[in-house]
């Protein structure tokens, strides 16, 4: 098999499935022909890990999410970009329902996971069992009140995780992932508050990789960090994701052409333009992502 | 369209100055005048209950029972029965507290009637404290056939003090950040999970702030424990739950049936008695209680702080 530029080690991985029945073709979801460009010329297409179809989502009578059509490619980074209030905070939330934690809010269409083909957004799908399929990284690193260890190994330990070699083992595992390891070995009972705001939110990644997750989602994971810490987080996403789906939203242009593979921009709830990284922000076929790209708006 | 200076103000600049300034300085007199009215007849009271009580505060006095003769009464029946009281308020308060405010903040939906509820939570807290005897004398003692009894006295006090138990406890819950919610959530805890590794722990020093102040207003409580029965006289303990003598027997729940008195009884019954020297006695019983209550607040603020320290965010 030959692969791009883009790392693809998963033994997961395998050609799509042509899709029957009568779901309406995404109609932003990438063509799966390799596009001309430069950057990242997949030499065969990429499976999808997840694709949301005609999403739309209420907050009560308000509308924050138009007829969604959008693929998310198995072990690539994709950014969602737009302006302040322009959806794409509520779109990655639909992904591990935190929506339903609050009343009145209300999803249409679906967002199937590949290859067990669940509607993500079903009513009749637990949203504890896609939690526990996806990992979260928020915008303000949220670390439990608890030790560095404690807020590792509580996601395995909702998950049954008894033995205390194995909760040792995968603590350390996915410290070392999120290159935090060697800072915090020697105080792993420490509390969590003691660390920095940059080591905090890396412990946050450890939190989320600890599980294996799927598709870990990363809210703006950046916004409360400096330019510093920033990088770090930066470099990490860059390692994890030939090793998991990764999905960011990110209000900073910059950082979304650094890590990801594929853009999508979006605007007042609607997906605007959706692309490999390179085409959005250097040939974006959409004005108003032009605009918003160079800086003109937004 | 340009903008055009304004006229300068007209007035005595200086007067207006003066007169604020002059309200300044009256307002500095009054304020202090009312503190020290305050404060100096709170100061006057302590140091009357001293020089009658403090002599009297011995050992003998904490561990005889009353009497008919002043210099030999006591106050162990009484500090006993409040401890017992205490013990039987704060063992239902708490979880019947706790329970009931951790539902109403995450698992209730919110609507008219959580709303009901919720404003008349808030007014429970300002009933007068004989309203609740009436209840206890009602529900507890005629109907659920409980009697005069300590565990009749504590769920009393217990009624009393779970408003304030709740709302201390909604309050202490509301204070945690939603993003750590949020990242249990989304690590896949169910609510329970959520309520029980997090909410609750870290929930614990408002909880314990609020429980040991209610606990230091049920201790001074007299009129309910009037209502549903409290003697005034009692001179033996509650059986203890084991007995060695003249054989081994646990009766682990026997205390709670036995007729009781708590300090602030002991206190009205001394101060209705004739004669200077039982006016002493009450106000020997008078500083044990404050002093109980003092140090109760100590360990309140004692805990607060040291958790805190621990959980910050």
């Amino acid at each position: 098999m030959v692969t791009g530029t883009l790392p693809m080690h998963d033994p997961r991985q395998r050609p799509p499935a042509p899709r029957g029945g009568p779901t309406p073709a995404p109609v932003a979801a990438p063509a799966p022909a390799p596009s001309p460009g430069p950057a990242h010329p997949p030499a065969e297409p990429i499976p999808l890990k997840a694709e949301s179809r005609n999403l739309s989502f209420y907050y009560g009578a308000f509308r924050a999410l138009h007829q969604i059509n959008l693929g998310f490619r198995q072990n690539a980074v994709t950014a969602i970009i737009g302006p302040s209030g322009c959806g794409k905070s509520t779109l990655l939330r639909c992904f591990n329902r935190m929506h339903d934690l609050y009343p009145g809010n209300r999803y249409e269409g679906e967002i199937v996971l590949h290859p067990s083909e669940i509607n993500i957004v079903d009513p009749r799908v637990s949203p504890v069992e896609m939690r526990m399929r996806f990992g979260m990284v928020f915008q303000k690193p949220n670390p439990f009140p608890k030790s560095i260890f404690e807020n590792v190994a509580f996601g395995l330990r909702l998950r049954g995780v008894r033995n205390r070699a194995e909760l040792d083992g995968r603590v350390e595992w996915a410290l070392r992932s999120a290159a935090l390891w060697e800072e915090v070995k020697d105080r792993l009972k420490k509390p969590a508050y003691a660390l920095s705001g940059g080591q905090q939110q890396r412990l946050c990644i450890a939190r989320a990789l600890a599980t294996e997750p799927e598709i870990v989602l990363f809210d703006e994971p950046t916004s409360a960090l400096d330019p510093t810490a920033t990088l770090r987080i930066e470099e990490l996403i860059g390692e994890l994701r030939s090793r998991v789906t990764i999905i960011i939203v990110t209000h900073n242009m910059q950082q979304a052409a650094r890590v990801s593979d594929y853009t999508a921009f979006m605007y007042l709830g609607k997906l605007v333009e959706f692309g490999e990284t390179a085409e959005i922000f250097q040939r974006p076929r959409v004005p108003e992502t032009e605009q918003y790209v160079t800086g003109r708006f937004g | 369209m340009t903008l055009s200076a304004p006229k300068p103000l007209s007035g005595d600049q200086a007067a207006i100055i003066r007169r604020g300034t002059r309200a300044d300085r009256v307002f500095n007199l009054v304020g202090a005048g009312a503190t020290i009215l305050a404060l100096g007849v709170l100061g006057v009271l302590m140091a009357d209950l001293l020089r009658d009580g403090l002599p009297r505060i011995d050992w003998q006095f904490l561990t005889s029972f009353p009497s008919r003769f002043p210099a030999k009464a006591g106050i162990l029946s009484s500090w006993v029965g409040s401890l017992l009281v205490m013990l039987v308020t704060a063992c239902a308060a708490i979880p019947l507290g706790a329970a009931a405010a951790v539902y109403l903040e995450e698992y209730a939906r919110k609507n008219w009637l959580t709303s009901i509820i919720e404003i008349n939570i808030a007014n429970l807290a300002g009933v007068p404290s004989i309203i609740y005897g009436l209840l206890a004398i009602g529900l507890l003692v005629y109907h659920l056939q409980l009697g005069e009894s300590i565990l009749t006295a504590g769920l009393t006090l217990a009624f009393l003090i779970l408003p304030i138990i709740i709302v201390a406890t909604r309050e202490a819950l509301r204070s945690i950040p939603g993003g750590i919610k949020e990242a249990a959530y989304a690590l896949g805890a169910t609510r329970w999970q959520v309520v029980r590794h997090h909410l609750l722990p870290y929930s614990s020093p408002g909880m314990a702030t609020g429980v040991i102040v209610a606990l230091s207003r049920a201790i001074g409580e007299t009129a309910p424990l009037i209502t549903i029965g409290a003697l005034t006289f009692i001179a033996f303990l509650p059986e203890p739950p084991i007995v060695l003598e003249p054989e081994l027997q646990l009766q682990p729940t026997k205390w709670l049936w036995s007729p009781f008195t708590v300090l602030p009884i002991q206190m009205f019954n001394w101060v209705s008695r004739p004669g200077e020297d039982f006016l002493h006695n009450a106000a020997a019983a008078g500083l044990v209680l404050i002093g109980v209550t003092l140090l109760m607040n100590g360990v309140a603020i004692v805990i607060r702080y040291r958790i805190r320290k621990k959980i910050r965010w």
